[in-house]
């Protein structure tokens, strides 16, 4: 077939992709620095790193989502420039993300098929069956009824599907992101036997992946990336996992978290054993007066919908929630308000602040109570407490009437803390505080945080930043596959123990 | 340095005054539909001498009396980004009711049984909205299709209780002098009563929609429900009581119909009480996205469909041209407002 040749004929050039000297910025922060990535024919090839540290923005670029800034991209030995992903469909690229991109109530054939049927107008059924179910054969898997729909396939085959359309496209070089996220450990054997076929067909293959096991189980060689920039291209051979893990970390911590003194009391507030759905599985900790507690893991850990299933957003399948030394079982926010247990949700614009309403009305959202009498809203009550907040987080703006979406991020996030701080909350659910906000904001939020535990506030702080949680946290629970595996104090705080305990090198010793 | 701080400044005040005061162009986009009614009563003063006779205002007025207590409900609703079509079928259902049970169950007596007939009316409206509500706000279904729904059952309904019949009054009862007679004959320093009385609902829905938590809550939901719901608020109470009242002012709204004509029909059914508030609402600059629209605004906007009806039928304009002269009112407001959005990115 022709994309055999044309894989065969590139198997006599040294390098399928070259990336160098890559640069990409957003709104003027840097995502990629002099970032370098080169594939041979025919190997699988590892893409390791922290929580961003620029693996995503690699793919797009290379994928043709993102225009780098500056650098060149060198597809089969030629320079390439994409302009959009169509251009790295053209150019033999494809990605695979972990959202699949199957339209799910049509059937195996159709999905395979799907630019034939855009470019046909009259379809013959008969034609496209039979050609569909080559294509599965062709790499292993024609027990794949092509009649079936796909939204009654396992995830494992759904991807296979997904792989399939790839290889309609003549793609030579395949990107997989977090490919075995959602897999049993034998869907992903399939997945494995799967990828061996096509690198024997010369197909290059981009393997992301969080889970270092498979990493060496299947990969070629590994690139290793750390805050943006490259760090190292290694054979997979000559190394093992911890010293893979010693060139994913080691950044300076500097001076940049504010120090703060204060003292730590009880327990406020323990959760154990909570279950929820297929993210949580069994997360413990517990959390003091005045203090930080970090909830540290890899981004899809469960960290977030743990918070959620405790406050009642979602449900709490299992697990016990003690506030004060008495069980509780929250059913909503407005229970988690009641109970004095404020909530920052990670996504700003849609879950924590009204963008189109006016910033007054936003900080005094969760406190209605207090500023109202049989339901009427007295000014004089609301004024002193907008005007508290404003002044005490320091947000910046022109008029408290004006909308939520004229600030910046930091004030926007600021507001939202005040919404939380003006319910009288004292114990303080914060996930991601600082997520898409800019330097100075960022050390204006920990100087806040700071400031509310020194005033015998409790905080739960979910970061995806180990410097964050490093840096913050008194103490930090690490998360992996939706499991509490292990807790660290302050003084062991460090990058290395938090990504062993969250890439599972390192399990924790009092588990059994 | 000096210069370049001086510049600075410039520029800080310049975005401050922009912040506060509008520009004419975004005054004239915002409040597109108080322009296009001044032109249009101007226009229909010059077309007839008629319109601006104290007949016809108050006619005017009075047929708008169920429109504009509608309206208000219907404006709530869109506010939270739903949508409500079974005003019409609802409002026609209550008026029945009123009239049914005065007719049939012998609430004519006047006195209490009036107050009987009106809290049967108000009371079917109210169950009718519970319903919306509780589909819409409890069980998370769209509330297109579930008044759409509801827009067959009252209007059947409404055929199934009236035999297809006109339900007439007795002129004779008490019943008929309080309702009938003291809604058309009575006036407070010379304006219909009935009049006074929307005035009233209306003022009440200003003041609910801008200074009370409910109100305020209503246009939160409008603008993200998640977030109001993160928050810490219970939203599906509130946009429940949403839906809720928009029956209860349907109810109200059939009263009238009944007390201004002195009988009742399924007839009222079809009535384009659905499609005029809706329009009404959006031409006042309400989005169906939610989270915009104000009280006063809906009133302009409910005058404007009022007032082209009006003055074609004083010029004696067929009813079909009417159609196409409403809709293309509705186009302009309505592009206005988008091209204005566009702006904004």
């Amino acid at each position: 077939m022709a994309e055999d040749q044309a894989a065969k004929k590139s198997f006599d050039i040294e390098y399928r992709v070259e990336m160098h000297h890559i640069c990409k910025s957003f709104e003027g922060v840097k995502a990629l620095r002099d970032m370098q990535l080169q594939i041979r024919p025919g190997e699988i090839h590892a893409l390791v790193g922290e929580n961003g540290a620029g693996k995503s923005t690699l793919i797009r670029v290379l994928s043709g989502v993102h225009m780098p800034d500056s650098g060149e991209v060198k597809i089969n030995g030629k320079k390439v420039h994409l302009h959009d992903p169509k251009d790295g469909i053209l150019a033999g690229i494809s990605v695979i993300y972990q959202e699949f991109a199957l339209v799910q109530h049509l059937s195996v054939m159709e999905n395979i098929l799907l630019d034939e049927f855009r470019d046909r107008k009259f379809v013959n059924w008969k034609e496209m069956r039979q050609k569909a179910k080559e294509f599965l054969e062709e790499i292993g898997f024609g027990n794949i009824d092509v009649n079936a729909r796909v939204s009654d396939l396992s995830v494992a085959y759904q991807q296979v599907v997904e792989m399939c359309k790839a290889l309609t496209r003549k793609a030579s070089i395949l990107v997989l992101d977090e490919p075995t996220a959602v897999m049993t450990n034998r869907e992903v054997e399939q997945l494995f036997k799967l990828l061996l076929k096509l690198k024997e067909k010369g197909v290059s293959i981009i393997y992301v992946s969080h889970r270092l096991e498979e990493i060496f189980q299947i990969c070629d060689r590994i690139t290793v990336l750390k805050d943006g920039q490259y760090v190292t291209t290694v054979e997979t051979s000559s190394i093992d996992k911890n010293q893979l893990v010693a060139l994913m970390i080691g950044r300076d911590l500097s001076s940049f978290f504010p120090a703060r003194d204060c003292e730590i009391g009880d327990v406020v507030l323990t959760a154990e054993h909570i279950k929820a759905g297929r993210a949580v599985q069994d997360i413990s900790f517990d959390v003091r007066e005045g203090e930080i507690l970090g909830l540290s893991g890899l981004v899809g850990a469960g960290r977030t919908e743990c918070i959620r299933a405790i406050l009642g957003v979602d449900k709490l399948e299992y697990g016990t929630v003690t506030l004060h030394g008495k069980k509780i079982r929250l059913g909503s926010t407005k229970e988690a308000y009641e109970h004095g247990v404020g909530f920052l949700p990670e996504d700003r614009k849609n879950q924590g602040v009204l963008l189109r309403r006016p910033i007054f009305q936003n900080i005094t959202l969760s406190c209605q109570k207090a500023i109202t009498r049989f339901g009427w809203i007295r000014k004089k009550k609301e004024q002193p407490i907008v005007e508290k907040y404003i002044r005490e987080l320091a947000v910046k703006l022109a008029s408290p009437s004006n909308n939520v979406e004229s600030l910046s991020g930091g004030n926007q996030q600021k507001v939202a803390i005040a919404k939380m701080l003006a319910a009288n909350s004292k114990v303080l659910f914060l996930d991601e505080p600082t997520r898409g906000v800019d330097v100075g904001a960022k050390i204006e939020i920990f100087k806040i945080i700071n400031e509310l535990v020194s005033q015998k506030y409790a905080v739960v702080m979910v970061s995806s930043e180990m410097t964050e949680i490093i840096g913050m946290c008194d103490r930090a629970v690490v998360i992996k596959e939706g499991r509490s595996v292990g807790e660290l104090q302050k003084d062991e705080l460090t990058e290395l123990n938090i990504i062993q305990y969250a890439m599972g090198v390192r399990v924790n010793d009092t588990e059994e | 340095m000096i210069l370049k701080n001086r510049e600075k400044a410039a520029a800080d005040s310049r975005s401050t005054v922009g912040v506060q005061k509008m520009s004419l162009s975004t005054f004239l986009i915002r409040y597109n539909a108080i322009i296009i009614l001044v032109i249009l009563i101007i226009a229909a003063s010059g077309l007839s001498p008629l319109f601006i006779s104290k007949t016809n205002v108050f006619t005017l007025l009075r047929q708008q009396v169920p429109y504009l207590i509608i309206a208000m409900g219907m404006l709530m609703v869109i506010v939270t980004g739903g949508i409500d079509l079974s005003v019409s079928s609802v409002a026609a259902v209550s008026s029945i009711m009123v009239a049914y049970s005065m007719t049939k169950w012998g609430l004519s007596g006047g006195g209490w049984s009036t107050w009987g007939a009106i809290v049967i009316g108000v009371g079917v409206g109210a169950l009718f909205g519970a319903l919306n509500g509780l589909l819409i706000a409890r069980l998370r279904m769209p509330s297109f299709i579930v008044t759409l729904a509801m827009m067959y059952a009252g209007e059947g309904i409404a055929y199934i209780i009236t035999k297809g019949n006109t339900l007439m009054l007795n002129n004779k009862t008490g019943g008929y002098a309080d309702l009938v007679g003291f809604s058309t004959a009575t006036t407070i320093f010379g304006i219909p009563v009935a009049v006074i009385f929307a005035l009233v609902v209306v003022i009440i829905f200003f003041l609910v929609m801008k200074y009370t938590t409910f109100g305020r809550m209503v246009y939160a939901i409008g603008s993200n429900e998640s977030a109001v719901q993160l928050a810490g608020i219970n939203s599906k109470k509130h946009l429940f009581f949403v839906y809720l009242l928009s029956g209860i002012l349907c109810g109200i709204a059939g009263v009238i119909i009944t007390a201004r004509s002195g009988n009742s029909s399924a007839l009222t059914a079809s009535v384009d009480y659905n499609m005029s508030t809706i329009a009404g609402v959006v031409i006042g600059g309400a989005s169906l996205m939610g989270g915009e629209g104000t009280v006063v605004m809906t009133v302009i906007g409910v005058f404007i469909i009022a007032v082209i009806g009006n003055i074609m039928n004083l010029i004696n304009l067929a009813s079909y041209p009417q159609m196409v002269v409403k809709a293309g009112v509705i186009i302009l407001a309505v592009l206005l407002k988008s091209l204005s959005s566009k702006k904004h990115g």
